[in-house]
């Protein structure tokens, strides 16, 4: 097994990095690409810190081979901010005026898959959220406020 | 950083690049999504030295629905595309159902149909709505396809009938008739995130309120789905929705499983279980039928 040279697509920039085979997306993020606002709790697929959004979709990066993901859009938590003004999207901004955050460790991955529910459905249910939402969790168990800044965020505009 | 057992990776672009692949890399495993695989990886429980990733061919994405002529799902379709695809939930709205309870979203979006399937395990979401809906497959190796029904894919836990170098490439579903309904249930132990105590599809064809042919499939019961046959017997030329009729139809499913006791629920709840699933199923389609 060889380590290759790929380019990956990481927030609208491509990065050439050296990954072995069996590399995980979520680690190559971290510590080659020096991302970290990506974070790993299980590694199993349960707890969606580590959820990124490829080609539009919220998914596990901590499931997902880094050597898979040549050729896609990788969107991770920085890249989702006014790239020129390094203004803060609006489901960020709701996340913080709603109480959201409290010890921060799912927060990346809370907004990532609302951020993918409100590209797709920017109008969603109290239910479709809750649905949306239903592979993150929040050991602080901060639920309600959270469903609460996605629907405030979607009743102001939305994320685009 | 890592933690997995070194292996080549391999993305073919065309379905004959990934047969030939198939045909002569020995020690192999596909990857689809990655969601049993990966953690299988993670948990040393394979050690596969070759990695063949199938997500990229075409025919293992294409997609078909069509008026009276049923659906082709190429196996590379994920569980969320079928939970949120119109055209599935209204044709077939049981396996709809089915792969929207697999997992969570994140989960669902890179999940595949021929992932759920070539996992084979015993509580697996979509195979009993597929075999209630007479779905059939094709697997493709080098030099030739084979079309099987979905019934007979599954033979153990986690065993199958795919043979080396052959791989899921789609799945075919009839088209129901209007007569024919289709239900899908489940118990766990919350609603999102968990693994099936008990799954269960059934189907019944209708002739006016009469009942012409009748399927029951039970997962989580048994090592692969259990297809009953009493089920049949019971309701076959009875009136939908008959109470008495309702009951004897648990009580046939009840006698002929065999479940186990785990960390999840025990046997005489399993049993349990599948009584108030038929019931629950059996009454929704007298519901629907009306
Ligand atoms: C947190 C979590 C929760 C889950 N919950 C559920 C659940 O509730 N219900 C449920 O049923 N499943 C569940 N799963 C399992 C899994 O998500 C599904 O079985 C999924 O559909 C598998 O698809 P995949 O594409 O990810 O498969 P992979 O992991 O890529 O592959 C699974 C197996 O199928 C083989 N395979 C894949 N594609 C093909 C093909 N085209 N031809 C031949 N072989 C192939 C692989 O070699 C491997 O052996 C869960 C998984 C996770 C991580
Ligand atoms: S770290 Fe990926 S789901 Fe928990
Ligand atoms: S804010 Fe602490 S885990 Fe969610």
């Amino acid at each position: 097994m060889k380590n290759q040279l790929i380019t990956l697509n990481i927030n609208g920039e491509d990065m050439d990095l050296v990954v072995a085979p069996t590399d995980l997306l979520v680690e190559v993020l971290r510590k080659k690409a020096h991302l970290t606002g990506t974070k790993k709790g299980c590694g199993q697929g349960d707890c969606g810190a580590c959820t990124v959004i490829i080609d539009g979709k919220a998914v596990l990066s901590c499931l997902t081979l880094a050597i898979a993901c040549q050729g896609k859009k990788i969107t991770t938590i920085e890249g989702i901010a006014d790239r020129k003004t390094g203004e803060m999207n609006p489901i960020q901004k709701a996340f913080l005026n709603h109480g959201a955050v409290q010890c921060g460790y799912c927060t990346p991955g809370m907004i990532l898959s609302s951020y993918a529910l409100l590209c797709e459905n920017p109008h969603p249910t109290r239910q479709e959220i809750r649905r949306a939402l239903s592979g993150n969790l929040c050991r602080c168990t901060g639920y309600i406020l959270i469903l609460d800044a996605v629907e405030a965020c979607a009743a102001e505009g939305g994320v685009l | 950083m890592n933690i997995l057992t070194p292996f080549e990776y391999y993305r073919p672009e065309t379905l004959d690049e990934a047969l030939e692949l198939l045909a002569t890399k020995e020690d192999y495993k596909i990857l689809a999504g990655g969601t049993d695989l990966m953690i299988q990886l993670k948990e040393k429980m394979i050690h596969p030295a070759n990695i063949i990733d199938v997500t990229q061919i075409p025919e293992l994405n294409e997609f078909a629905i069509k008026d009276g002529e049923g659906a082709v799902i190429g196996g590379c379709t994920t569980d969320a595309f079928c939970e949120f695809s119109k055209e599935l939930r209204d044709k077939y709205p049981a396996f709809s159902i089915a792969a929207g309870e697999i997992g969570g979203p994140q989960v669902r979006e890179m999940g595949t149909i021929a992932g759920n399937l070539a996992n084979s395990g015993p509580s697996a979401e979509t195979p009993s709505s597929l075999i209630c809906y007479d779905a059939k497959m094709t697997l493709a190796k080098k030099g030739g396809e084979r079309v099987v029904d979905v019934k007979d894919f599954i033979t153990g836990n986690r065993r199958n009938i795919l043979e080396e170098g052959e791989l899921i490439k789609n799945i075919i579903l009839p088209e129901p008739a209007a007569t024919t309904h289709v239900k899908y249930g489940y118990v766990a132990m919350r609603r999102m995130m968990e693994i099936d105590i008990v799954n269960m599809s059934i189907r019944v064809d209708l002739d006016g309120d009469t009942i012409k042919d009748a399927k029951c499939v039970m997962g989580s019961v048994a090592i692969r789905p259990l297809i009953s046959e009493k089920v049949p017997e019971v309701l076959k030329g009875t009136k939908i929705g008959d109470e008495a009729v309702i009951a004897k139809a648990a009580e046939a499913a009840q006698s002929e499983v065999h479940p186990i006791s785990d960390i999840r629920a025990t046997a005489e709840y399993r049993v349990d279980v599948v009584g108030a699933l038929v019931r629950k199923l059996l009454r929704e389609i007298a519901a629907e039928a009306k």
